[in-house]
């Protein structure tokens, strides 16, 4: 994803001078070849995260449209305070691009970690949060947030390299984007990279003679009056997420629907930093994520008759 | 251009006007806005009201009060808007408010150590874009406490933001207790110059001191500019001069009329 990133930003560069990218240190090579077209584009602003905002909050009011791009949890909790007043209160819109969220950087370990950017940034108001689940998703994400009719800063939350492009419609923005849809009472929701496991778990669902709706929540914020309507027919939503849940889409959802009858569920429900390393499937299950652990869920639900 | 005489009566007019609003709203950070009240007159009248492309930030949010003053003695903000100042209703808070819509105001701050890094990315993009114009930023020395103020620092530095310029109000006071006590920003011109910023010092307090630091640091090139300008806390009130007590208390009636004999206000 982000060198699908670095690629479309070339392009979009390209067509608008006024795109520029700060960096805090990172992403080696990946930008070469926007520093060397486009070198008044881009700026490395060192490993200073909160100055970063706050200096792109600056290049805004001045008439740019700065692109603030580092690892998420860097580039989130350095700088809640900035982003939130210099950006946001401020009125000076900036696309905040974090790399490597959730469980990405499975080797770095918990500091390098992202299970409660969601929650943070969720909590503030005039800000759009995008959670892609492929490059065709990052490019939307993108366009959306450039767009000049669009006022608000932008959160766009990516994974990390390789992962497989689903086989979808281009999605649209304010609209609930169904990955499988099967007339169903249950909606399996998942944000981000994740949907191999939640393929796999539609599968072994469908031998069990369940039928289930899938939907890629790659919108996290705001969630529009249609979505939560078409949320809200659903007995019970599962959500699987690499966040913590209360804070994550689980809590989002719970809490737009909670004059509704629907029940909503998280899949996944650790709820501590995972310190153990291993490759990132590995963490993942331990985080309470896989097909097994979603199937389980919703056959568990079934014979309780629940749905 | 306006003369230091006429300046030091825009001061003094601007003083009881501060402290008249502290007065009536019980509120306001007084010390800290008499102390900056010469900058803060000096430059909107010499670098900014009459020059578009200089643009002021005030990263010390705590004494928008004192800009309010500058702004409405120079009849850019009304009347009516200054004496709302704090009131009910209104947008003219002891922080400024990005609801109020003024060519001068452009950024609300409040929480310390933002002001600089902002102002760093205007002088940047005008750099980008050839435009010509100063960012003016007006920092208190207790901001020095604050990271961010050190990164924008070197980032600044780096960027050769010559048309950056800083002026910090150096009243040697913080919040509770000196700012030399309470971390140590000492030697701070030294500070600074390691960092790779031209330095000038200045008394705050005196119009033709700060001119003449103000002109001596436009003509130098490459390297981002800080004006250190060594103030009174309370400046201008003998009773209030030096006196930390003054950092948030507000005058009762009688010392009200106290200082307008002293400020020399009919």
């Amino acid at each position: 994803m982000r060198n699908y990133f670095a690629r479309s930003l070339y392009e979009k560069i390209k067509k608008n001078r006024k795109i520029i990218l700060l960096s805090a240190d990172i992403g080696n090579k990946l930008f070469d070849k926007i520093k060397k077209d486009f070198p008044k584009n881009f700026l490395n602003c060192g490993i200073a995260e909160p100055n970063l905002i706050t200096f792109a909050a600056g290049m805004s009011k001045a008439g740019f449209i700065p692109i603030c791009y580092t690892i998420t949890n860097f580039l989130i909790y350095k700088t809640i305070e900035q982003i939130r007043t210099d950006a946001i209160y401020n009125n000076n819109k900036i696309i905040l691009v974090g790399t490597g969220s959730g469980l990405s950087y499975n080797h770095l370990g918990p500091t390098h970690h992202s299970l409660e950017d969601i929650g943070l940034l969720s909590n503030l108001p005039n800000i759009n949060i995008f959670s892609p689940s492929d490059k065709n998703d990052l490019e939307e994400h993108l366009k959306f947030s450039l767009n000049k009719n669009n006022k608000l800063t932008s959160y766009i939350r990516l994974g990390k390299k390789n992962e497989p492009v689903i086989d979808k419609p281009i999605l649209k923005i304010n609209k609930l984007n169904y990955v499988k849809k099967n007339k169903s009472k249950i909606a399996l929701i998942f944000t981000g990279p994740l949907f191999e496991i939640v393929e796999d778990a539609e599968k072994k669902l469908h031998l069990n003679n369940i039928k289930i709706d899938v939907i890629n929540f790659h919108q996290i914020k705001p969630i529009s009056i249609n979505m939560k309507k078409k949320l809200s027919n659903y007995k019970i939503i599962y959500t699987v997420e690499e966040h913590f849940p209360d804070t994550g889409i689980k809590g989002i959802i719970s809490s737009c629907l909670s004059a509704e009858k629907t029940m909503v569920k998280s899949v996944n429900n650790k709820n501590d930093f995972i310190s153990i390393l291993g490759d990132r499937k590995f963490l993942r299950d331990k985080f309470g994520i896989s097909s097994n652990k979603i199937v389980k869920t919703i056959l568990y639900d079934k014979k309780k008759n629940r749905y | 251009m306006i003369n230091n005489f006429k300046l030091s009566k825009f001061s003094k007019l601007a003083r009881y006007e501060i402290i008249k609003q502290t007065f009536l709203k019980k509120s306001g950070h007084l010390g800290g806005a008499l102390s900056c009240t010469d900058i803060l007159v000096n430059i909107f009248n010499r670098y900014v009201l009459d020059k578009k492309n200089n643009k002021f930030i005030l990263s010390k949010g705590h004494c928008a009060l004192a800009m309010y003053a500058v702004l409405y003695i120079s009849k850019k903000i009304k009347k009516k808007q200054f004496e709302s100042f704090s009131e009910k209703g209104s947008y003219f808070g002891e922080h400024s408010s990005p609801k109020i819509k003024n060519d001068y105001i452009h950024f609300s701050t409040g929480s310390l150590g933002h002001g600089l890094s902002f102002a760093a990315g205007i002088s940047y993009s005008n750099k980008l874009i050839k435009k010509s114009g100063y960012t003016i930023v007006l920092m208190s020395d207790g901001e020095m406490n604050s990271g961010t103020v050190w990164e924008a620092a070197l980032i600044s530095s780096k960027l050769k933001l010559d048309n950056l310029i800083v002026i910090v109000d150096y009243n040697k006071f913080q919040a509770t207790g000196k700012s030399d006590e309470i971390l140590n920003i000492k030697p701070l011109a030294a500070k600074w110059k390691s960092f790779g910023w031209k330095v000038v010092e200045c008394d705050g307090n005196n119009h033709s001191s700060i001119n003449y630091s103000l002109k001596k640091i436009s003509k130098s090139f490459h390297k981002p500019k800080i004006v250190i300008a060594h103030t009174i806390k309370g400046k201008g009130i003998s009773f209030m001069e030096a006196d930390n007590n003054w950092h948030y208390r507000s005058p009762s009636k009688e010392e009200l009329e106290k200082a307008k004999i002293e400020l020399k206000i009919k």
